[in-house]
């Protein structure tokens, strides 16, 4: 095992931290203001850095190379505050589409999500999933030489500006019932409509409900047991990348919080002198190395091991950085006192990150769950 | 094996495999199975057993890992070092002469002279000599550099006054390095100076104290008129606080983290979770109980993460740079304490009884004693844990230093 990163990998950390530079919390204010969550010409300077071809084999398209780049640039971006999901929106689907090798649409599709063009959103989540992948109730009935889709997704990110969606149904063509399917379809669909607006963070996310919305025979990428591996796979690696986002939230909040103490002045000295703010500054500064090796545990995991484990160790990987995560930003908040209440204080979006990345592809209660129960039938066999 | 690699490969090395299957198998052939049963019991490791250990780890050589070729080290890399630890941990090998293998050799290696590298250096090494530490006193604790015992120079000698406390293994010590003051004048910091001192010299008393786990394995250590040759002195006069830094900064980062100590916690739970009952279920069917001791679990093997980076990767800023050894130490203790608090509720009702320490106190082995096999020593080692977020600087203190470190406070 080793652990450094390579020169390759030092460029693309460097070349994000320089993108992050240039995009100041005035941008993003001016972006949210105007009530814009995804702003087009923002996602094609993400293209044209590479980001979105990476982690793609060249195979499907892509630049190869391994999810361990996606998370150097995901955390990045997130102690930017960048607010277009390249996590969402680049790493979840292209994971979807390459893993749909051969499929003619999905390549076409993934062709131009690498290059910046299309803006791809997965729809699977439903409000009774909760982090389960087979939890949902949408289902696809064959009508001619197609199907009808009907359902409810929830939480779907890029959902109000895709040109594409990804949406997982059951599929109810008779022979072995309700399995599992992954459907590709244009936005555009007739019986397709959104419901929301945003979320809490101001990143993007709503609402996409489907009454009986015919697609094409071809819009079927996988289905039955190779979709649900596809699905899975592609959520592992998603959350992995998520976690680093909630380290670069934990890094941002403690570069800044240390920032502020500093200037602060109460009682006629710096807030810094106090040793009891000073402590929860280390405090906060020990959770973010813990949560970076969580990371590299969940890189590790996705890289060694398979099935039942390796979705076991990411939802470990979640769990404690959504716990570490939230506690860490949340004290950013309290050490800014009233400052970091206002939405003109950076810190508490680092905060609002993190309660996203928890209910994002299940919470903190389900990976938790998930993590244990693999740990007690991992000695039970031992 | 290579320390630098071009790139994070998380496959394993397969030289690293061999290397551990060598370790385990040495330990099995050379790791006498009564000294196996003391050394996981939870029990601190006493006298004997640990310096027979040492003599069994010179003969093969792997006495002293950390320390150069020329001083008999095995000439390992840092991750070879590291499966060393982790693997005699999970084995029950007992604990080495800490205060003489990882605190004193590397000062003595590092500052002393010719003379007291040939002189003490081999003790160390063979399990001849067991070494304990005078650092801290009734009136100087975290402020460690406003201690009080003196040496006044009287021609080719010392005179040492003063006293220690808190001195671990203190009953079993031969040797004994001091921190003393010889300048009065001037900043506390420069005017310590590091003293060899040999136990057995007129004017120095033991006196053990008894531990909240009813054990002696601390002490205070009174030094009355002690005359110690001046050869004892290690580097230069009054820039002891220098050695003291170094020492210290070895302590934390060879120590402190744990995480091989905190992986057997894992493991000896999950034992005892799979055969003592809840009702009519193996206690880790307990949702409750297993889902905290996941929790644990992920923290342990983030901590053991973080060891691999700054191994692999030195003191990078991604890792906590200067601070690591500070923030494993916080980490890694309060680590330690949570599972030896749930290793102790695995036992139930045996969790409040009270087992003599047959470490310490040898001619009680053998006696009649209520609960599973593996109770006694669980609670002493819960007890004896509150210690580690005091020593080696207290986690107060290593929270201004990481502080101080990261953040320029």
């Amino acid at each position: 095992m080793e652990l450094q990163l390579d020169e390759e990998q030092k460029l693309i950390l460097e070349s994000a931290q320089r993108y992050v530079a240039d995009y100041t919390y005035d941008k993003r204010r001016s972006q949210v203001t105007k009530g814009v969550t995804f702003d087009r010409e923002r996602w094609q300077e993400l293209a044209e850095l590479g980001w979105f071809g990476i982690g793609v084999s060249e195979e499907a398209g892509g630049y190869g190379a391994t999810t361990i780049e996606n998370t150097l640039i995901a955390e990045c971006l997130a102690k930017g505050q960048v607010l277009e999901p390249y996590t969402m929106c680049g790493v979840f689907p292209s994971r979807v589409l390459s893993a749909a090798l051969g499929h003619e649409l999905a390549q076409e599709v993934l062709s131009g999500l690498i290059a910046g063009e299309t803006i791809v959103a997965v729809a699977h989540s439903e409000p009774r999933s909760r982090g389960d992948i087979l939890e949902i109730d949408t289902v696809a009935r064959a009508a001619g030489s197609g199907w009808r889709l009907s359902g409810r997704k929830s939480l779907v990110v890029g959902g109000d500006v895709a040109d594409w969606l990804i949406v997982s149904a059951l599929l109810e063509d008779g022979e072995d019932g309700h399995q599992l399917g992954l459907f590709l379809l244009r936005s555009g669909s007739e019986g397709l409509a959104k419901e929301g607006d945003k979320l809490v963070d101001w990143t993007s996310g709503v609402d996409i409900k489907l009454d009986n919305c015919l697609v094409p025979r071809e819009a079927l990428l996988a289905s039955g047991t190779k979709a649900r591996e596809i699905l899975q796979s592609a959520i592992d690696e998603t959350i992995v990348v998520l976690a680093a986002e909630g380290v670069g939230a934990i890094e941002g909040a403690i570069d800044i919080t240390s920032k502020y103490i500093k200037e602060r002045k109460q009682f006629g000295v710096a807030l810094s002198s106090f040793q009891v703010l000073q402590h929860r500054m280390a405090d906060m500064a020990i959770e973010l190395v813990q949560t970076r090796s969580a990371v590299i545990c969940g890189l590790r995991a996705l890289a060694t091991t398979g099935g039942e484990e390796r979705s076991a160790r990411v939802s470990g990987c979640k769990a404690l950085v959504t716990r570490s995560g939230k506690w860490a930003t949340s004290q950013g908040i309290q050490l800014h006192g009233g400052y970091g209440m206002t939405e003109e204080y950076q810190v508490g979006q680092y905060f609002k990150r993190l309660l996203v990345i928890d209910a994002l592809l299940g919470r903190r209660e389900f990976h938790l769950g998930r993590y244990t129960r693999w740990m007690t039938k991992a000695i039970a066999q031992e | 094996m290579k320390n630098l690699g071009e790139q994070m490969n998380f496959e394993p090395d397969p030289v690293e495999a061999s290397f551990r299957e060598e370790v385990r198998q040495f330990l099995k052939e050379s790791l006498p199975e009564d000294m196996a049963r003391t050394g996981i019991s939870g029990f601190l490791t006493a006298r004997p057993e640990s310096l027979e250990w040492q003599r069994i780890l010179a003969r093969k050589g792997w006495s002293v890992p950390h320390w150069p070729v020329e001083y008999g080290g095995p000439n390992w890399t840092a991750r070879q070092r590291y499966i060393f630890d982790e693997e005699c941990y999970l084995a029950g090998a007992p604990l080495p002469n800490v205060a003489g293998v990882g605190l004193v050799g590397p000062v003595i290696f590092t500052y002393g002279t010719e003379e007291q590298k040939e002189r003490f250096l081999p003790g160390i090494r063979n399990g001849e000599t067991y070494w304990i530490q005078g650092f801290s006193e009734p009136g100087a604790g975290s402020d460690l550099a406003s201690l009080r015992t003196t040496a006044v120079r009287d021609g080719d000698h010392y005179i040492v006054n003063g006293q220690k406390i808190w001195t671990s293994h203190g009953k079993y010590g031969d040797w004994n390095f001091v921190l003393v003051r010889t300048r009065q004048d001037g900043k506390k910091q420069e005017g310590i100076s590091f003293l060899l001192v040999d136990v057995n010299s007129p004017g120095v008393t033991v006196r053990p104290i008894e531990s909240l786990e009813g054990s002696h394995h601390l002490a205070e250590v009174f030094y009355d008129n002690v005359r110690v040759p001046a050869k004892n002195l290690v580097g230069e006069e009054n820039k002891g606080w220098g050695y003291t830094k170094f020492l210290l900064f070895n302590e934390r980062a060879f120590y402190g983290a744990e995480a091989p100590s905190l992986k057997r916690y894992l493991s000896k739970i999950k034992r005892h979770a799979s055969v003592e009952q809840n009702g009519r279920r193996p206690l880790i069917e307990s949702p409750t109980f297993a889902a905290r001791l996941a929790e644990l679990e992920l923290e342990v093997e983030a901590v053991d993460l973080s060891v691999s980076r700054v191994i692999a990767n030195g003191l990078d800023e991604r890792n906590g740079g200067n601070a690591v050894s500070s923030i494993l130490k916080v980490k890694g203790t309060e680590l330690a304490q949570q599972l030896t608090d749930m290793l102790v509720e695995t036992i139930s009702d045996y969790g409040a009884y009270y087992y003599p320490d047959t470490n310490d106190e040898p001619e009680l082995r053998g006696q009649p004693f209520a609960g599973p096999d593996y109770a006694p020593g669980l609670m002493a080692e819960l007890v004896y844990r509150r210690a580690s977020s005091i020593y080696g600087g207290t986690n107060e203190i290593q929270r201004n230093i990481i502080a101080k470190t990261l953040f320029d406070f």
